[in-house]
């Protein structure tokens, strides 16, 4: 598989896991699986983002000291062949927010699952519905 | 003045935020620093110079001297930006947060550092997304405010706060990874995420399929952080489980992020007619449902939510006609209606401490123990009805006039009507409370509601209710500079 197969590949994944997310949100019945959904949303959006910021044969996007000081005049070079960084750091950033966000909701899961004895969401939203 | 500060009104309370987690429990120190935080935040905004601020980057065009390393045109730092817009927004937000704090410390016996620690971090995030100029900046805010409004939820405890802040959180994340999702695809198109530098580099047209999806995503996303149709229901459950005042503060919020969030889809993609039309079918459905919602119900709380998610819409209409009038109107409505509403959260808010309730078919016989209270709550539902000579009604009248101006008559009698509905539901909420005869529930448990208001809620609700006639008399010197702002949304479309 060359790489621009890998990147075809990897937004296919990312649709799928976006996809199955919004399953689990929409129609799976335990608290539990929902968050999954919410995780894997969350996933598939770095999946994409890491994969647009890949360069088929390209190189760690970091100029080092020995490169520095053998250039010749202006990196176009490098800049050529070194992948994208912005959005590697830009997955960093979610991957604390996914995580936050995980916590709070796995906390409100358990206050739920305390309050009614169940993760169930037709039991503990059955109150609204009526 | 300095325009240095403004990188303050985000970072304050961010500091703030984490030394009120770490004081949490040493109530003297909660209660002085949280009083002391919120006069820093009033204060920064009005201290504060026009102007924009660039964090660790370079100027616009300059490249670094002496250096092998090409630093493009192109501008890669974050940046905020401050106006006369920004100004306003960032203060009434710090206005009703200030209610918010100054009545936990005074009025609860134990403050909570933590709740007072995610009010910060809510006015932190909301001020952020409204100066940023950088999309991937507004995600993080975006995300930050929506964990931060579910914590102060939470903090009210309770079954229903818990399932609340659940679904505003499970639906809070397919909206930031739709929001994510479109930045991913805008940068692999374009490479850049300023919002100035998209702005040009879009360039007038909206054809490429990878970009319309990106702008179908982000429309997701301000459908959500808005309260717009079909997220109105998630809103609305979040303010109706909130202790009213804090609902003032969320209500606030949201329509801050609607107006800011709103602005940065319009100056991106503001000529693709598409997304105007989505965005105003939606808008509309919001007013009318909210509307007749807030109709339905038997509670005070959640038909003021409705009301605020139907005026939500309301604003939504006038930015989404994407003309520089609409625009202008939506954002006048927004702050108009976010100070009217929170009056009215405020004395509901009153009125719930005391009787331990805002169930419609509970409260009754008002009138006669609290005609202060009875007093100012009348005068917010007039504003926020759009009667003159109150705030709302300059803003209502001038969306209804740019509906026409847009060649949409009939969408003018529909906010007409739509206004209609909100004061009906309104004045139905204040006869159950006030003017009706005290119930037997009410009279068994001895509710006991005075005249004498506690001296912050009567000063919040006083100064509330002075910029409801304030700027109802005297629009122009505000409207006339956002309708600056507004003539500059659309350039280059």
């Amino acid at each position: 598989m060359n790489g621009a197969d890998v990147q075809v590949w990897s937004f296919v994944t990312a649709g799928l896991m976006f996809i199955v997310g919004l399953y689990a949100i929409v129609f799976m019945e335990n608290l539990i699986k929902k968050v999954i959904g919410v995780m894997l949303i969350g996933d598939a959006v770095n999946l994409v983002l890491i994969t647009s910021g890949f360069k088929p044969g390209g190189i760690v996007p970091i100029i080092g000291e020995e490169l520095y000081n053998n250039a010749s005049g202006l990196f176009q070079g490098f800049a050529d062949q070194a992948a994208y960084s912005l959005p590697f750091a830009l997955v960093l950033t979610n991957i604390v927010i996914g995580a936050s966000t995980l916590a709070v909701l796995l906390g409100l899961t358990i206050k739920l699952y305390q309050r009614y004895n169940s993760l169930s969401v037709t039991t503990i939203f059955k109150e609204d519905e009526s | 003045m300095n325009s240095e500060l403004i990188p303050l009104m985000v970072v304050f309370p961010l500091i703030a935020a984490i030394l009120l987690n770490l004081m949490h429990g040493k109530q003297r120190a909660v209660r002085i620093f949280g009083t002391v935080a919120m006069i820093v935040v009033l204060a920064v905004p009005l201290l504060t110079a026009y102007g924009s601020h660039l964090f660790g980057a370079h100027p616009v065009d300059d490249a670094l001297p002496a250096s092998k390393i090409v630093i493009p045109e192109i501008n890669l730092a974050i940046e905020y930006s401050f106006a006369f817009l920004q100004k306003a927004l960032v203060f009434l937000l710090a206005v009703i947060a200030t209610f918010v704090v100054v009545s936990h410390t005074s009025n609860e016996k134990r403050v909570s550092g933590v709740y007072l620690s995610m009010i910060m971090l809510s006015i932190a995030a909301v001020s952020a997304v409204v100066m940023v100029n950088d999309i991937f900046n507004m995600f993080v805010f975006i995300e930050i405010a929506t964990i931060s409004q579910a914590a102060i939820v939470i903090a009210h405890g309770g079954a229903d706060a818990y399932k609340a802040a659940f679904k505003y959180l499970v639906f809070g994340g397919i909206a930031g990874g739709s929001i994510l999702f479109g930045i991913a695809l805008l940068l692999g198109t374009y490479g850049v995420l300023n919002i100035s530098d998209l702005h040009q580099a879009i360039g007038g047209s909206v054809g490429d399929p990878v970009v319309l999806t990106a702008v179908a995503l982000l429309v997701i996303g301000w459908l959500f952080e808005s309260g717009i149709f079909p997220f109105h229901s998630i809103k609305s459950n979040l303010y109706s489980a909130a202790k009213p005042d804090v609902a003032a503060l969320l209500q606030t919020e949201t329509k801050l992020m609607l107006v800011a969030i709103g602005i940065i889809l319009l100056r991106l993609f503001g000529g693709y007619s598409n997304m105007t039309a989505v965005m105003l079918g939606l808008s509309i459905a919001t007013m009318v449902f909210g509307a007749v919602m807030a109709m339905m119900q038997t509670d005070f709380r959640r038909l003021l939510a409705y009301s605020a998610v139907s005026q939500a819409g309301l604003v939504g209409v006038g930015i989404s006609l994407g003309t520089a009038a609409g625009i202008a109107a939506g954002i006048f409505h927004a702050i108009n209606d976010a100070i009217a509403m929170s009056l009215l959260f405020i004395t509901v808010y009153f009125i719930y401490e005391r009787a331990k309730t805002s169930d419609l078919t509970k409260l009754g016989g008002l009138l006669s123990k609290a005609p202060r209270l009875a007093f100012l709550q009348i005068i917010g539902i007039l504003a926020v009805s759009g009667i003159p000579p109150f705030n709302a009604y300059q803003s209502e009248f001038r969306i209804i006039e740019s509906t026409v101006a847009a060649g949409y008559p009939e969408l003018g009698v529909l906010v007409i009507l739509g206004t209609i509905l909100t004061f009906v539901a309104l004045m139905k909420g204040f006869y159950l409370t006030f003017l009706r005869e005290e119930t037997t529930v009410m009279a068994l448990e001895k509710v006991r509601i005075s005249n004498a208001l506690p001296k912050v809620t009567l000063a919040a609700l006083v100064i509330l209710c002075l910029a409801c006639i304030g700027i109802g008399l005297f629009p122009m010197p505000f409207y006339d500079r956002i309708a600056d702002v507004a003539l500059n949304v659309m350039v280059g479309w």
